[in-house]
């Protein structure tokens, strides 16, 4: 290797250069075409990222001359790459966040006790909701259980059997069914349950803060029964 | 016997600065890692809205992606240009290049503000506060190599000649820099804009 | 070219203070970098003595429990950020270009700029104790604890600068460490010619690049929350607590292996030195090094058994956290084999690393032991993981590091420290260290939580608390008895000469301390081991030259050395101001900021030519190179004496 043999001798030429901006443009103009067509919906998240792969090699290789530079560089940059895509993909898997689509609608529901492989996905289309969701109240337990990591009660409160639902912030809510009567005067444990989710403030289980948010507006309201009943379930 | 200087004589045979870039984009990599996978952890979790789907303006933003993707072209001619040692093409694709980003950056403030005006602001929900840290890390990326190239611009009247040394090594490596800025807005408009935004 | 360099004339001076504030050269700034270190290391140790007293008897009240907490966040920040990891960075600066037979780093000034850098992070980490309390959150600052809403006042946010300022500090170091230990090895040096610690420098160095951004996010993140009202970790909004947890781990991991990955390097160095044999296995050796670099990308969630992460996450990473424990483990069966049959020379840097070896051991088992999830979840956050944190860190790294500086500091010294002193020096930290720590496996066991202010006599606790505390204290007088062999040897004319240990590598091939240049002529390698080969080869016969190197050849040599400025230590001083500004002023943000673009703007300015032609010690150089070679080393000779005279 001798400094000399710079890479510059077979770099490419402007007209080289000048295609990769037409190829990038072209596939920019598909990517947000490909949005719009809605019979390309189912998939259009593999295409959109294929596409992307693709621009981003455009740049790396050709723009950034590492198709022609020293390996090194390469090993340089897709060493760093390599690692980043390998640990933040770990980091997303962790998060769940290829099982849930980001279509907030489609509730993903795990199998209890880490049963790997069985995934199912209810999806409760918001015309339908009131017949899947009364179905989805009667039939499995766990999917309403769901619900409650879904909306982001998991972060504070725990529930035994419901893996993302692990919080400590707020008291657990094993056996709320049970206890729930008994927590305030003239109150039934249905109604204390809808209470404490419409005014959390109302009513503050001694020795945790009062910094429970107003989050009744962000159920609908067959959400809303869904998980009072499932709260009343837990014994 | 031959002068050894350590600007040429290196055990690979290629340049500190050079390998210093490539090392600085790799290590480039996880920040931008951290902060998309940040991004796609919270972007279905805000409370309260808006949501992307609500707000983002996919047609806007095809624009200033345009801009972004030409201005990489325009950088890579005004490297290609240093190379042959034509300052004057230089100058214009330079001149080009820092134009382009701060026309993105434009764009970038008027998402920015129109976002503020529809009520979404690093405050109002996990969106928020993600997206704007997001994006606006990679605006500050951007406003650093408009810098970086500025300077460039400025030091090809003042000292021309070292400008050219090693076949435009400082502006192969601000171009380095800018492309891979250029890149990470190729990944940030999809997984953001285009799969997240609708 | 002319204007510009004249409006940036660079620096000439190497005397006096103003020499070491403008100084570029890799020896100086790693001395800098080990008495720095050093001195964080005593302050650490001092917040540890406070804590072992407070915690000596049940129910004791030396310190408020808010002073605790501060206490043991600081210990903890600080013994990572501020004392072993620059401690590694000395050795990295000080070894690493004699090792590799360059006349200094690729990027000389960038290295001066992590040096100040790093002391801006340490002294603005510590002042928080004066202006309203230190940080209190424990060393990984979990959030939403580190929030406004449960963390007021402005130790957090102490913490949080602090850590972005060390890892800008560290990061500049890390890249140059890449670039020169790839780009500036003597010719023949291959990659698998290199010595152990090179390879586990750039080794570390890769990790640092790629861990030190998670990090820097992650406190982007908080320091939002916390600044600009954000929602990343509030939980009322969403924000999800185990995204801090993810991202310090996916940082704080490969920093574990940031941490001890160097003092494997010494160990492998020392040993081989004084079983008088070659490492046993040199390329398995390497070879488990960089599984466990890459490995340890993917064990993170470890320090998270018990957050409920599901069953099948943890078991994953049972696996892979145990599957670390194979290199390792074969790591330790070379040094073994290495001492095998050695004739083993027993002075306090081969005690050291063999106190390393045992030390290390006991703490690589305890964490199988809790790299077992169901394990772990009786231990996690007992003083059983305390016991296991400084099995490794102390046990291990500071270890190794106290190995190192016995084996090295003859060469940057010139002088040799006191054998008898050394190993009084050893025999109390192995005792100390064992008398503090090995109880703490108990306590843990028995239920003790990490990071209480007090327990009850009722607990059963008392007696190993009480052993632990006068282990501490044992430790700290063997400190105290280092530190008088430093200043003991300091006063004694040099007595080391080139090669005190018969040593392998090419920094025995120079005097010590080495001239500035280090290598008058860049060395050709031949071998892994060269300088031991050159010797024993028996082809060449050996001049014995006084505070000379080995001249293979007549070739008359040209020594170009990088010039000194005044702007890497502007530059960090732009960001400490900086710094202090975002608790205190937004001016100060701008003026600090302002005082940094300038600087680096100076510096890219800076006359581009290695060497000034004023510069007095590089006319010496050139000197030296002029002359023949034999009278090149009595001028030499000549020229080291008239140096040390000045130092006087």
């Amino acid at each position: 290797m001798s400094a000399s043999a710079g890479p510059e001798t077979n770099h490419p030429t402007p007209l080289t250069y000048f295609k990769a901006a037409m190829i990038l443009v072209i596939i920019t103009a598909i990517e947000v075409g490909i949005v719009y067509i809605a019979a390309l919906e189912s998939i259009m998240i593999p295409l959109l990222i294929v596409l992307s792969v693709i621009k981003f090699a455009i740049v790396v290789l050709f723009y950034m001359h590492l198709k022609f530079d020293h390996s090194l560089f390469s090993w340089m940059f897709f060493g760093g790459l390599t690692v980043a895509l390998f640990a933040f993909i770990l980091v997303l898997t962790l998060f769940q966040v290829f099982s849930s689509p980001s279509n907030p609608e489609v509730v993903t529901v795990e199998a209890k006790h880490g049963e790997v492989a069985h995934e199912e996905e209810i999806s409760k289309e918001p015309s339908a909701e009131e017949e899947t969701s009364a179905e989805a109240v009667s039939t499995d337990n766990q999917s309403t259980g769901n619900i409650l990591v879904a909306k982001g009660c998991g972060a504070c409160h725990a529930v035994t059997d419901v893996s993302g639902a692990t919080g400590v912030l707020g008291p657990s809510l094993d056996g709320i069914g049970s206890r729930a009567s008994s927590r305030q005067q003239g109150l039934s444990a249905e109604e204390y349950i809808r209470e404490s989710i419409e005014s959390p403030a109302a009513f503050v289980v001694e020795g945790f803060d009062p910094i429970m948010p107003e989050l009744r507006s962000t159920l609908t309201d067959s959400e809303f029964e869904q998980l009072v009943s499932y709260l009343m379930s837990l014994n | 016997m031959e002068p050894e200087t350590s600007t040429h004589h290196t055990t690979t045979g290629l340049n500190h600065r050079k390998l210093l870039m490539w090392a600085f984009l790799g290590s480039d990599c996880m920040f931008f890692g951290s902060l998309i996978a940040t991004y796609l952890i919270y972007q279905s979790r805000s409370i309260v809205g808006p949501i992307p789907a609500d707000i983002l303006d996919i047609p806007v933003t095809s624009v200033s992606t345009f801009v972004l993707l030409m201005s990489s072209f325009m950088m890579v001619l005004s490297y290609n240009a240093i190379g042959k040692g034509d300052m004057r093409r230089f100058r214009i694709w330079v001149m080009g290049t820092i134009l382009m980003g701060c026309t993105f950056l434009g764009f970038q403030v008027y998402e920015f503000r129109e976002f503020a005006l529809h009520g979404l602001t690093p405050r109002t929900n996990l969106f928020g506060s993600t997206f704007f840290t997001l994006t606006g890390f990679h605006g500050a990326h951007v406003t650093l190599g408009v810098i970086w190239l500025a300077s460039l611009f400025w030091f090809s009247y003042k000292d021309p000649e070292t400008l050219k040394k090693d076949h435009g090594l400082s502006v192969d490596l601000a171009a380095l820099y800018w492309h891979f800025v250029d890149i990470v807005w190729i990944v940030i408009f999809t997984v953001v804009y285009l799969i997240g935004g609708v | 070219m002319v204007s510009i360099s004249s409006v940036f004339e660079r620096p000439t001076t190497y005397k006096g203070i103003a020499g070491w504030l403008v100084t570029v050269d890799h020896k100086r700034i790693g001395i800098l970098y080990g008495v720095t270190a050093f001195i964080f290391f005593m302050v650490g140790g001092l917040e540890a003595l406070v804590m072992r007293w407070q915690l000596a008897r049940p129910e004791m009240t030396a310190v408020t429990p808010e002073v605790y907490n501060q206490m043991f966040t600081m210990h903890g920040t600080t013994m990572i950020f501020l004392a072993i990891m620059p401690l590694g960075a000395a050795f990295f600066n000080f070894i690493i270009p004699l090792q590799i037979g360059a006349r200094d780093v690729a990027f000389p000034r960038l290295n001066a700029f992590s040096y100040w850098t790093f002391l801006a992070g340490g002294i603005f980490l510590n002042s928080s104790w004066f202006l309203g309390g230190a940080p209190n959150a424990g060393w990984f600052g979990y959030a939403p604890q580190t929030t406004k809403l449960f963390n007021l006042g402005y130790g957090i946010d102490f913490w949080i600068m602090g850590l972005q300022i060390l890892g800008i500090a560290s990061l500049a170091a890390a890249f140059n460490f890449i670039v020169t230990i790839v780009n500036l090895r003597a010719p023949g040096m291959s990659l698998m010619k290199m010595p152990v610690f090179t390879w586990m420098t750039l080794l570390t160095s890769i990790l640092l690049v790629l861990a030190f951004p998670v990090i820097t996010v992650a406190l982007i993140l908080l320091l939002m929350d916390r600044s600009y009202g954000t929602l990343f970790f509030t939980t009322s909004a969403g924000g999800d607590p185990i995204l801090w947890q993810h991202l310090f781990w996916v940082f704080g991991h490969p920093e574990v292996y940031i941490l001890i990955l160097p003092a494997m390097g010494i160990v492998s160095e020392v040993l081989p030195t004084f079983s008088k044999k070659p490492l046993f296995g040199y390329p398995v050796v390497i070879l488990s090094g960089i599984i466990i670099a890459f490995l340890g990308w993917a064990v993170w969630s470890h320090h998270m058994f018990t957050v409920g992460l599901g069953p099948i996450a943890n078991a994953a990473f049972t696996i892979t956290t145990m599957a670390i424990a194979i290199p390792t483990g074969v790591k330790i069966f070379n040094w073994i084999g290495t001492m095998w049959k050695g004739s083993l020379v027993l002075n306090s840097a081969m005690l050291f690393s063999i106190g390393f070896i045992l030390m290390f051991i006991i703490g690589g088992l305890s964490g199988v032991m809790h790299s077992s999830a169901s394990s772990d979840a009786q231990q996690q956050d007992t003083y059983f993981i305390v016991a296991h944190i400084h099995y490794v860190l102390f046990g291990g790294s500071i270890f190794a590091i106290f190995s190192g500086i016995y084996y090295w500091f003859p060469k940057m010294t010139g002088k040799l420290l006191s054998e008898t002193i050394g190993k009084i020096h050893f025999a109390l930290t192995f005792a100390g260290f064992n008398l503090a720590f090995f109880p703490m496996h108990f306590l843990g066991l028995d239920g003790m939580p990490r990071r209480v202010y007090s327990y009850e006599s009722a607990m059963g606790w008392d007696l190993w608390n009480f052993v632990s505390t006068l282990g501490a204290f044992m430790i700290g007088v063997s400190i105290l008895v280092f530190l008088h062999n430093v200043a003991k040897s300091m006063r004694k004319p040099n007595d080391a000469g080139n090669d005190p240990w018969n040593g392998r590598t090419l920094e025995w091939s120079i005097s010590s301390p080495p001239p500035v240049y280090n290598f008058a002529h860049i060395p050709q390698v031949k071998t892994l081991d060269d300088w031991w080969n050159t010797k024993y080869s028996g082809k060449k016969p050996l001049r014995k030259v006084a505070g000379g190197s080995e001249q293979p050849s007549g070739e008359a040599v040209h020594i170009e050395l990088p010039g000194l400025s005044y702007f890497p230590l502007f530059a960090s001083l732009g960001l400490l101001i900086a710094a202090y500004g975002m608790m205190f002023s937004l001016v100060l943000v701008v003026l600090g900021m302002l005082l940094t673009m300038a600087s680096v703007y100076a510096w890219s300015l800076e006359p581009a030519e290695e060497h000034s032609p004023s510069d007095p010690l590089s006319l010496e150089a050139k000197e030296i190179a002029s002359l023949p070679l034999d009278a090149r080393t009595d001028r030499i000779a000549e020229l080291l004496k008239s140096s040390q005279g000045r130092k006087k």
